[in-house]
Parts: C-alpha cells; structure tokens; sequence
C-alpha cells in the first residue's frame, strides 16, 4: 500500500448514475418516502426542479468509497453537507484527501478526510470530512 | 443568547435484521458486512418520527429536505440485533426554517447516561416553495 501521508489524494471514484430505480430502490430499503424524492410533480410543486436524490443515498456512497479507499481502517466520524441538491438521474463522483494523519498513543493513527461530491457536470453538490482510525499494524 | 432545547420524540427500537441490512447495503451498492454506517439513520423514517416532521413542515407548508448529516461512531452495529435508539429534535435559534434531528443508539446493554454507540444528526431545511406564493 502507498504509504499514506498529510496531503495524499485518493483516486476519484468512477461516475454513479443514480437513476430512478436506484432512488426508489434507496426509498424502500429506508423507508424515505418522501416524495420529492420520487415523484416529479410533487417535487415540482414543491419548488424544486425536478426529483432530488437522498441526500443519505449520498452519504451512504460517501461511505463506501471511504472503505475502498482505506479497508483496514474504522470510522469514527462522518459528516456531509449538501450546497446543491442532485437530479434524480445525474450522476456523482467522488474525491477525498487526507488533510491530517495524526499518530496515537496506542500506537495507530487518526486520519482525517476532506470529501468532495460532485455531480455529472463536474458542479460540486456536497462537501464532507471523515476521521478514521489506523491500527498500528494496519 | 440560550440554545434551544431538544425535544423528546420517541425511544425506538432500531432492528439490524439480516434481511433489512442487506437490502439497504444493496441499496447503496455496498457489502452488508460491516453493517453500513448510515444504516442507522433509518429510524428517521419511523412514523413517530415522520408525523413529528410532517406536523413541523405543515406549520410552514414547506417539504423537507436533508441539508447536513453528521454521525459520531463508537461503534459498529452488529447484525440480528435490536438496539435502541432515543430520538429527538430541536429548532436553530438563527434560521427558522432549519431543524435538527438527533438520534443516539444506545449500546446492548441500554447503557443510559454513557456515550450512545453512535449519535447522528440530519439538519433539515422546511423548503417553501416560495415562486408559487401569491
């Protein structure tokens, strides 16, 4: 593995279409019916362009990249913040960066994440930090 | 200026069922094994939860949608499990059309009081569709 230091950036993610079905998908498994999330006049008549994605469908790739980026590593903290919500049918992309690798007393390392999502477009939609704990003979 | 203080909605039981948790992980596109992180951010869609925000939104005509997410993790779920999880709410003090939800999952042993095995806060922005305002 590439030793990992302040400043190491990771391999962006391949884009994610998120579709319809990804979404309706995301609604049953979580029980999110909400219905700006589904249905297109709804979310109109709410004053939003069209359907949005879950913001926690989000983060939950959020996560996911997280653990391919670093397996052997737990997580201790995550936080996300939307500046633009996705289009049911736009896609994601995800970037992170390690910002600070601190050691501990037992012998391991706290890390922390600076998080990028954007959109098809390349438009940043969501901005994240991470904090993730190495074990010693990780 | 005092903060605003939370607002007890219900202890809820948050079941991590084999079955349910990997549905949500196929959901994400995820392995079910670790259970995933936001899995526990489901019980916001408890009912309880859902008339509470339904009751806030209706106030203000506004829907909801999830601005922010922040989670603390002590540790994993475990998988076949139920564990609890006491949620509440507040209100900001500077934006009137933002709230939070919190959720704190209590470890097995329902340990009150001690760290919660994980706390998790969704902010929540009441959206009025103001362009069709009269």
């Amino acid at each position: 593995m590439t030793a990992l230091a302040a400043g190491h950036r990771f391999a962006d993610t391949p884009l994610a279409i998120l579709g319809p079905d990804d979404v309706a998908a995301y609604a049953e498994a979580s029980g999110d019916h909400n219905p700006i999330h589904l249905d297109e006049q709804a979310a109109r008549a709410a004053g939003l362009p069209g359907t949005i994605v879950h913001g926690m469908l989000i983060m939950g790739r959020l996560e996911g990249a997280i653990r391919s980026w670093l397996p052997q590593a737990r997580l201790a903290r995550l936080s996300t913040r939307f500046v633009k919500p996705l289009a049911v049918g736009d896609g994601i992309v995800i970037g992170g960066r390690i910002v600070r690798l601190r050691p501990q007393e037992d012998g391991g390392s706290e890390l922390l994440l600076r998080l990028t999502v954007a959109n098809g477009a390349g438009t940043m939609i969501c901005v994240g930090e991470a904090a993730l704990h190495l074990d010693a003979e990780a | 200026m005092s903060e605003a203080q939370w607002t007890e909605i219900a202890a809820l039981d948050l079941s991590t069922a084999r079955a349910q948790v990997r549905a949500f992980a196929a959901a994400l596109g995820a392995p079910e094994e670790p259970v995933p992180a936001t899995f526990a951010f489901t019980v916001f869609s408890h009912p309880s939860v859902m008339e509470t925000l339904a009751r806030l939104a209706g106030e203000r005509s506004a829907v909801l949608v999830h601005q922010a997410q922040d989670f603390v993790y002590s540790g994993e779920l475990e998988a076949d499990r139920h564990y609890t999880v006491l949620v509440d709410w507040k209100s900001h003090e500077e934006r009137a059309d933002r709230l939070t939800l919190r959720g704190r999952v209590q470890d097995l042993q329902g340990t009150a009081g001690g760290t919660p095995l994980q706390e998790f806060r969704a902010e929540i922005v009441l959206f009025e569709n103001r362009e069709s305002a009269p």
